[in-house]
């Protein structure tokens, strides 16, 4: 081929991916301009955990230990103890409750096995997916944090679309 | 036995006849659910779920009451029997709270597996739930009266094993529930109705919430207080104990558990364990390093020794100790060349060994005995596996029960039926009236009693087909030993059997024993100070058990190592103070006072630097050079065991597995060794007799024995909870049985 073939053959090309790569200048933009916009998850998105209150405020976790049992990282630590108050007085439901209730994100896999084997609908999963730490203990959560994460979530910078 | 022939589901099987239906259905594999069944108990038919179809029969019969007769035709499972174990369980769900989130009995529980198995997703019918909330007992039983299912069993197991009659049913109806007499539950606190409770109706307080059955590890092992040697589950989660059960049933004890055996096992887990070596400097322990301990301790040993000679050391061992690490402590005194060479005891056992006429018979032999003498000692309170099969005897077969004590002890007010009530101390004059009939109506003055009742017990004894000789520690010197000479005396035949057990007191008091720790640990105390310059201490308290004397004789030394689990009042004493393993976290053996071997097993690892008994005596003898055979393992060592201890021949852990957990040791009886001898010194022990003495009438208390606090009871606290429950108690005891004692005290 003569030198000028191959400068058209150049040129043709570049035309050709020059022409793609404008194609998606006025399309709809995928990148997510995160952490300055929040991320769109649906409402069945497994996030973080986040442990449930009744109206009244009260912890619904009654340290069954189902949720342990279920998981198949063993990523969820429980100890149990009562509180033999009356129920205005108790931090829990039932007597029963966490005195300990530990997940551990480094083993985590946000199967949603926990939440399923609940029968008080006390552990959920939220939406937020900013998990990352510094430090490997960080990765535990425990009750406090847990209890926390539904208020906590909102102010992460993720959004939840709706059902429909 | 007779068999019969029945037809089950089309099929024919051959049974004994007399059985119960839904046992020999449950021997041939064929499965009816039930709840108030319960094998050992008497028949309730109360849940009704057990219901089978039987031919000629006009409604469905409950299979836990019916016997099996030949020609039987029985159907086990049909459309109809389906439908009505649905119906049967929507009644016992009717009052039933749907709590199995906090009921610690999920996970293990009878009604939940019922329900997935047979039951319906709705009720068929909608009333009101009977709301009541959960009440505590006592320090260790809690009740939830809403999710009892009315099956009885915990109060046929108070009446039937325990004869405590603590537990009975009050009101009617489904509004029924199970209650107490008095203003709580006040009985021996076995805990039995716990575990045999289907629901979680009754539950155990110490072991409340803190784990779930698949959540914990549990480990079969032999408990470490009486001599009885019950089996249990040791269920541990993570690095804590978490409770104490006997589950599978297969152990010497079936399901019997006592308090110590069910509740008593958390000073495993208490933080007062020691958890590093400690060495006394200027009068203060300081934690040290084992390496530093070790060479100390060799240093010193080795200097008291070349010093003042092989005499000067002593080394004591302990009937809670694992015969393991009593073997190597022997081994040790052997090295060391010390004639003082002992641990502490209760009775003598060596004693009773030499003039063994009948063998040591096990509990499912005393179970079966026609007759049962006991002699001294207080089953019930002393010895509860032992004192069960006595009750067990008299319960299933009437057997004629002889009972010889100084006080009134629950036995001998509730179920013998022939009670000498002797003088404090006369134990010998019964035993001497037992060998010798000439003496018998002297023997009846000297015991302070009616020389009629005490020929009865004579000719019982004598005339027995199947005797068993329970005997208590308060026979001592001659009288032990003529007791033993019991089978020569009355005479051996073939259509009689025989057997003793004797009441030893600790957990392996015959290991400790058949070790070879045979001396005299009083001698000890004596020498202590002038002899004995130095003392190497295992596993006892002397100080709090034996009193300021020994206090005062330890004080003496010029050398003390002890090694504890606890810093207790003789440890305190020690120059040297070695934390060991408890029997939890080791591996080994224990011989029971029936003389079985059994398994202990390493149920968890144990916090601090701790080390089993065995290995730390081991370590001594390297560092100060001696050749003690060392062994690198609990396995090795009772491989050992089983090649120098007569009677433990070929004993190792994989035998005592194939033997059903119990590997039982042989005895030889006396070679027909003069009689007159001991009859001599009988004679004189009797003589010495005070008869002025006045009878002690004091009743027994409930829990005199069971609820007493010692080093490892002292660390468990539940038990510590419970002392102003049983202090409000005392007293008690006499108050119900008032006209009953009365009768027996005559």
């Amino acid at each position: 081929m003569s030198i000028i073939g191959e400068v058209i053959d150049t040129m043709k090309t570049l035309a050709q991916g020059m022409a793609l790569t404008l194609s998606y200048i006025p399309r709809k933009k995928l990148t997510v301009e995160y952490p300055d916009v929040p991320v769109e998850v649906y409402p069945a998105y497994r996030g973080e955990h986040y442990l449930a209150r009744d109206e009244n405020g009260k912890e619904r976790c009654v340290a069954c230990f189902l949720c342990s049992a279920a998981c198949p990282a063993d990523a969820i630590y429980i100890e149990a103890t009562e509180d033999l108050r009356d129920y205005a007085d108790r931090p829990g439901m039932e007597n029963r409750y966490a005195k300990v209730y530990n997940i551990d994100y480094g083993k985590c896999i946000l199967c949603g096995y926990c939440v399923e084997a609940c029968p008080k609908d006390a552990i959920k999963h939220g939406h937020s997916f900013e998990m990352a730490v510094t430090d490997f203990k960080d990765l535990i959560k425990d009750k406090h944090y847990l209890l926390a994460n539904l208020e906590m979530e909102k102010k992460r910078r993720v959004k939840v679309l709706s059902d429909q | 036995m007779e068999m019969v022939k029945l037809t089950i589901d089309g099929k024919e099987y051959e049974a004994p006849k007399g059985k119960l239906l839904i046992e020999v259905c449950k021997d041939h594999g064929i499965d009816i659910p039930s709840f108030c069944y319960y094998p050992d108990l008497t028949p309730q038919a109360a849940c009704r779920m057990c219901l089978v179809r039987i031919e000629k029969m006009p409604k469905l019969a409950t299979s836990c009451t019916v016997t099996v007769a030949d020609g039987m035709v029985v159907t086990t499972a049909s459309n109809e029997i389906l439908e009505m174990r649905k119906g049967m369980l929507d009644f016992i769900l009717g009052n039933h709270p749907l709590d199995c989130p906090v009921c610690d009995k999920g996970g293990q529980c009878e009604l939940q597996d019922m329900a997935f198995d047979h039951g319906t997703v709705y009720a068929q019918y909608a009333v009101n739930k009977n709301n009541t909330g959960e009440e505590r007992l006592s320090p260790f039983i809690a009740f939830d009266e809403q999710r009892c299912v009315r099956c009885y069993r915990c109060i046929r197991v108070c009446e039937e094993w325990m004869d405590v009659h603590a537990l009975t049913k009050i009101a009617r109806g489904t509004h029924e529930y199970i209650g107490f007499y008095g203003k709580d539950l006040s009985c021996e606190q076995c805990g039995n109705c716990v575990e045999v409770c289907p629901v979680g109706a009754l539950l155990s307080v110490d072991s409340r919430f803190k784990s779930r059955p698949w959540d914990m590890k549990e480990t079969v092992t032999t408990c470490t207080y009486c001599g009885d040697g019950c089996q249990l589950n040791l269920g541990v989660r993570g690095e804590e104990y978490v409770r104490a059960a006997s589950k599978d049933m297969t152990g010497i004890n079936g399901e019997f558990l006592c308090i110590k055996g069910r509740y008593g096992s958390a000073f495993i887990s208490s933080p007062e364990r020691l958890k590093t070596p400690l060495v006394k400097k200027n009068g203060q322990h300081v934690a040290v390093s084992w390496d530093e301990a070790l060479k100390y301790t060799a240093e010193k040993l080795a200097a008291v020794r070349k010093a003042s000679g092989d005499a000067s050391l002593a080394v004591i061992g302990s009937p809670r100790l694992t015969n393991e690490a009593n073997l190597t402590l022997a081994r040790l005194g052997k090295a060391f060349g010390t004639p003082h060479l002992t641990h502490f005891r209760k009775m003598e056992l060596g004693d009773f060994w030499k003039n063994l006429s009948a063998p040591i018979g096990t509990h499912a032999e005393v179970q079966e005995a026609t007759t049962v003498l006991v002699i001294g000692g207080d089953p019930t309170e002393e010895s509860p596996l032992t004192g069960y099969s006595v009750r067990y005897a008299e319960r299933k077969h009437d057997a004629d029960l002889l009972v010889v004590h100084s006080r009134p002890i629950k036995i001998a007010r509730r179920q013998a039926d022939r009670f000498l009530h002797i003088r404090p101390n006369a134990e010998s004059a019964i035993v001497q009236a037992l060998v010798d009939e000439a003496s018998l109506d002297q023997m009846a003055k000297t015991a302070g009693v009616p020389a009629a009742d005490l020929r009865a017990v004579r000719e019982a004894v004598h005339k027995a087909k199947n005797l068993a000789v329970v005997v208590g520690p308060q026979v001592t010197g001659a009288a032990l030993k003529a007791l033993a000479r019991l089978a020569d005396v009355i005479g051996k035949s073939d259509d009689k059997k025989m057997c003793f057990l004797p009441m030893a007191g600790y957990n392996n008091s015959v290991g400790a024993f058949d070790m070879g720790l045979t001396g005299n640990a009083a001698d000890v105390r004596e020498k202590c100070g002038q002899a004995v310059k130095a003392v190497y201490l295992v596993g006892a308290n002397p100080v709090e058990q034996y009193g300021d004397g020994w206090k005062t004789a330890l004080a003496k030394l010029d050398f003390l190592v002890v090694q504890e689990l606890f810093l207790t009042e003789t440890a305190q004493l020690a120059d040297v103070v070695f934390p060991v393993s408890s029997y939890a976290e080791q591996d080994g053996s224990f011989t029971n006072q029936a003389g079985q071997v059994q398994r202990v097993a390493r149920a968890l690892e144990g916090q601090g630097q701790l080390r089993p008994d065995w290995l730390v005596v081991q370590a001594i003898a390297k560092e100060m050079g001696l050749n003690i055979n060392a062994k690198g393992s609990a396995a090795a060592l009772l491989k050992d065991i089983g090649t120098e201890i007569s009677g433990y021949s070929g004993v190792s852990f994989a035998k005592i597995k194939e033997s059903n957990g119990a590997f039982r040791t042989s005895r030889p009886l006396a070679a027909g060794t003069a009689f007159d001898p001991i009859l001599a010194d009988l004679r004189k022990q009797t003589g010495a007799i005070d008869t002025n003495a006045q009878h002690d009438t004091r009743v027994v208390e409930q829990g005199e024995g069971l609820f007493k606090l010692g080093t490892m009871l002292n660390q468990v606290p539940t038990m510590i909870e419970a002392q102003p429950f049983w202090d409000a108690h005392k007293g008690e005891t006499a108050e119900w049985e008032g006209e009953f004692v009365a009768a027996a005290g005559d």
